[in-house]
């Protein structure tokens, strides 16, 4: 526990290096813990599961984070916490997938080599399979959360994601107005008027995207991606000097690197807060 | 190293004047827009010098356009230096960076104006537009580099900056990899690229740690890449360089070795000195958002690389 709090602590601090190797220790403590504990209280059992997979999601080690999450699944199946992570895990694994490394691993890993070009020729088509696939699992698991809590705001705004990433702004939209309705966390909000206004933007309603965006610069205005979209939705209206005018206030913050902060930037390893509670309520468990 | 040419077409720069055209329709009704486009002309890699507006033909739409072209003496330069200072650029290659930045800041004529842009997650302006000065050797000194890489969102942010300036604009982008945490699409990025007339020249520095890896079954073919970058971007992000410096009439240089880093600064820069500016007003050409343009040699051998079109 104490080696995942000075990581993310680290993490905070953009010390990768001490992030690295504190989330290394922490994740092995982890694992072996959660091992060993496989008929202990179910509590406790519960909570290192979970935060084992919530550390490898934060090291943005998301295959292993993946096997281990559906893994433990399996013997607790309606575990909120599990699930929302797990969705959270395959939602960022299929967002970030790049293809050619993809590829790479696959060669890399003794796949049998195929004849003349056809894997370069079946790359698209199955690496596209491939997203969609993990696109479908997430929202499964994060409709399986939702079912067993719907107040889970966070699995609502994942699973618009998902939904926008599939091509269905409309279940999209709905999702996010509901997530906003529900009065969620700055930084929801922040991200959930992101998403909003992107689909709005994609829909050629510029002067709703653009007021979404505002009000995420009025949430966060030390955040940087509110300002970019802003100013991409209205360079796509044809106003170059106002989208620049924007660029000018985004780069005159007189920032420090420590000072900007952005939602956006957590959002694919997610759940910093969550594994911060969940190593708390860890912590409480382990001192009885 | 090897260079990599991405495209044919052209450079283009939108300039807004107040003529008013009478008769010809359907396009134009209240005012013209005077098209200008950069326009580099090689012939085995090497600059093709002393060409006249009879050696060109440009087609706005498919239409023969009347072209002048402009002294580029008369014209400033605003190099804006977008650099990737993300983790993966610490050591060797951020000391060989500065110091081709600071060769490459060094070769500015005195009424040219520069910035200097950096990019981790978070996006920095140290040094804003700015004839070159001390403040600017002490910026680039004091770069670090840690951190992911917003590729798309920098180099979306360093041709926004565009709007005030006369002149010409080139982005001279430096990456070793490809985007990880961005907000912005890279077709967004794409979109406000067609919107400007600003040159991306690219510098690829391909370190084990984010080469691209091979194929079973060879390289892509340029074409097939960029059929899959626009269906699936995000998955193909990697095509999102060559696309991008193909939509400005760029180029994307791709090296293993981050000494080459100061020679391929200085040379990007001389070959953009070298290119021709040619404006013309748009005649006979439709009122689409998309006009493409093609830019050939008459009479004359040689490779043209210029934008492929300009939105409105």
């Amino acid at each position: 526990v104490l080696h995942l709090e000075v990581a993310m602590a680290a993490e905070r601090d953009d010390r990768a290096e001490a992030f690295r190797a504190h989330t290394d220790l922490a994740s092995s403590i982890f694992l072996a813990t959660e091992r060993s504990t496989r008929h202990a209280p179910s509590a406790l059992a519960h909570r290192t599961a979970l935060a084992a997979g919530l550390v490898l999601l934060i090291q943005r080690n998301l295959i292993s984070a993946e096997q281990y999450l559906g893994e433990t699944l399996k013997r607790r199946p309606d575990d909120v916490g599990l699930l929302l992570a797990y969705g959270t895990v395959l939602e960022t694994r299929a967002a970030s997938r790049d293809a050619y490394s993809a590829q790479s691993r696959m060669t890399g890993a003794g796949l049998p080599p195929r004849a003349g070009g056809l894997v370069r020729d079946d790359l698209f088509t199955r690496e596209r399979g491939a997203r969609r696939s993990m696109l479908h699992d997430a929202a499964k698991a994060l409709e399986r959360t939702l079912a067993i809590d719907a107040s889970v705001t966070e699995a609502r705004i994942r699973l618009a994601r998902v939904r926008a990433l599939e091509g269905d702004r409309h279940q999209a939209t709905v999702l996010l107005e509901q997530a906003l309705a529900a009065q969620p966390s700055p930084s929801w909000e922040y991200v959930s008027r992101l998403m909003l206004g992107d689909i709005q933007a994609q829909e050629g309603n510029l002067d709703v995207a653009r007021q979404l965006y505002e009000r995420a610069i009025v949430l966060y205005p030390s955040g940087q991606s509110a300002y970019l979209a802003l100013s991409e939705v209205i360079a796509a209206g044809g106003d170059a000097d106002a989208a620049s005018q924007v660029l000018e206030r985004l780069f005159d913050r007189q920032l420090v690197a420590n000072d900007a902060h952005d939602p956006w930037w957590d959002y694919p390893i997610g759940q910093r807060s969550a594994a911060a509670a969940t190593l708390a309520r860890l912590r409480a468990l382990l001192s009885q | 190293m090897k260079r990599t040419t991405v495209g044919l077409c052209a450079g283009l720069t939108l300039t807004i004047l107040t003529a008013i055209v009478r008769s010809q329709q359907p396009v134009f009704t209240s005012k013209v827009e005077a098209v200008r486009v950069d326009v580099a002309v090689t012939r085995s890699g090497r600059p093709i010098a002393g060409l006249r507006p009879i050696d060109f033909e440009l087609r706005d739409s498919g239409v023969v356009q009347q072209i002048t072209l402009l002294s580029t003496e008369s014209l400033p330069l605003n190099l804006v230096l977008a650099f990737d200072v993300s983790f993966s650029v610490r050591g060797e290659p951020l000391q060989r960076l500065k110091e081709a930045a600071h060769a490459a800041v060094a070769e500015l004529a005195p009424n040219d104006s520069v910035a200097l842009v950096t990019f981790s997650q978070i996006l920095k302006r140290p040094f804003s537009f700015s004839t070159r000065s001390a403040d600017l050797d002490e910026a680039i000194d004091a770069l670090t580099a840690d951190g992911a890489t917003a590729l798309n969102d920098a180099t979306f942010a360093a041709m926004g900056l565009r709007a005030h300036l006369d002149g010409r604009m080139l982005v001279l982008l430096f990456t070793d990899g490809s985007d990880t945490v961005s907000w912005l699409s890279p077709l967004a990025v794409i979109d406000r690229a067609r919107r400007t007339d600003v040159v991306v020249e690219a510098v690829l520095l391909n370190q084990p740690a984010t080469r691209l890896p091979s194929l079973n079954g060879g390289p892509l073919v340029p074409a097939q890449g960029r059929r899959w970058f626009n269906d699936e971007p995000q998955l193909f992000r990697r095509e999102f360089i060559p696309a991008l410096v193909d939509e400005t009439g760029g180029q994307v240089i791709v090296t293993d070795r981050s000494q080459d880093l100061r020679q391929l600064f200085l040379t990007i820069l001389s070959e953009f000195r070298s290119r021709y500016v040619i404006t013309y007003t748009p005649t006979n050409v439709p009122a689409a958002a998309w006009h493409p343009i093609d830019v050939r040699l008459k009479n004359v051998q040689g490779e043209v690389r210029a934008r492929r079109g300009y939105g409105r």
